[in-house]
């Protein structure tokens, strides 16, 4: 099977919104491993979306929660919980692209899809307060699937430092036609520098 | 190669450099009554004020239990008359350069600012605090606060 087509619908632990259960959408190539239990280390005057952080293959990781990021309700209690372990590819002072990796807090009920998604784009979900934290969103029969932004959201130290131009900062409502759900997705893979 | 004294309160394990430290004190039996779990509060010790900083009041503030016995003062070279507050002291460490890590990029303010850098130990992680910047934890328009009924 073809990794590029590919991709992983992450449950969110929020309640279901106008009936449809919400995901997080990811390309298989963005998920290094999915872990059964994580220890988190708490960090002091972190921001509120981040719970701590871990050790992983030697780095260390923060560990997001993505619900309080987006402004969802979040309802923990929802499913047993899953940890992620995801990368994204960030621009550095320097020019250099760097691989940065960090864990999400997902529902368990992961689910593994091939493309094309029977699906047509969406708005921004009811309840979600930071739409420029979703680079996609898609409805798919009794799913919302969002692609979250992650680069923006990992690399907030840096974005400091540069901050988002005013258009990007806003976010949009709408987002990209059915046609570009994979290119939505793959952006984000394209991005990542895969290993092996 | 930084020697590191290892410590924790309320469940976050911290390092600090052990060149930062002037001494650690153990305060006598008695010295938790009256203590709340807020970031800063200034307490009669050793016969003087004292700015006690609990590194951890910020993400246990919903916590209501008292300090367990035997707390320990970690007091600074660089700001004598302040104390951070430690539960447990584990140790000192030589630590390998290459066991520290920066904070990662989603930590900006005041996180990044207080503990740049992480050490791993083993199975866990202990946030490296930056001595120099303790003091901004102090409230700018410092009240006296109700006087407490402890005595190092």
């Amino acid at each position: 099977m073809n990794s590029d087509a590919q991709v992983l619908l992450l449950p969110a632990r929020t309640p279901d919104i106008n009936g449809k259960t919400v995901y997080y959408l990811f390309s298989v190539r963005q998920v290094a491993e999915v872990l059964l239990n994580t220890m988190i280390q708490r960090v002091p005057f972190a921001p509120p979306y981040v719970q701590g952080v871990t050790g992983w293959c030697g780095r260390v990781l923060p560990v997001l929660c993505l619900e309080r990021c987006l402004g969802l309700e979040l309802l923990a209690d929802r499913m047993p919980p899953r940890d992620v372990v995801v990368r994204s590819v960030v621009l550095e002072d320097g020019g250099q692209l760097e691989e940065h990796y960090a864990i999400c807090r997902v529902g368990a009920a992961i689910r593994h899809m091939e493309l094309p998604l029977d699906c047509e784009p969406g708005t921004v979900p009811d309840g979600v307060t930071d739409g420029s934290c979703l680079t996609a969103v898609y409805d798919m029969q009794a799913s919302i699937l969002m692609v979250v932004n992650l680069e923006k959201i990992i690399n907030a130290y840096q974005r400091k430092k540069q901050p988002l131009s005013q258009e990007a900062a806003k976010g949009s409502g709408v987002f990209a036609r059915p046609s570009l759900l994979w290119s939505a997705v793959q952006a984000e893979a394209d991005n990542i520098l895969v290993r092996g | 190669m930084p020697q590191l004294v290892l410590f924790h309160t309320g469940n976050i394990h911290f390092a600090i450099e052990r060149d930062e430290i002037s001494h650690i004190e153990s305060p006598k039996d008695g010295f938790a009554i009256g203590l709340r779990r807020v970031q800063c509060q200034t307490v009669m010790h050793n016969g003087g004020a004292m700015d006690l900083i609990d590194l951890t009041a910020t993400v246990n503030k919903d916590s209501q239990q008292s300090y367990p016995p035997g707390l320990k003062i970690i007091m600074l070279k660089s700001a004598p008359s302040l104390g951070l507050l430690a539960e447990k002291i584990s140790g000192a460490l030589d630590v390998d350069p290459q066991q520290m890590d920066v904070l990662p990029p989603v930590f900006a303010g005041k996180a990044r600012a207080y503990f740049p850098r992480i050490v791993r130990l083993g199975d866990h992680l202990g946030l490296v605090i930056d001595a120099a910047t303790l003091p901004e934890l102090l409230p700018a328009d410092p009240k006296v606060v109700e006087p407490c009924e402890v005595q190092g």
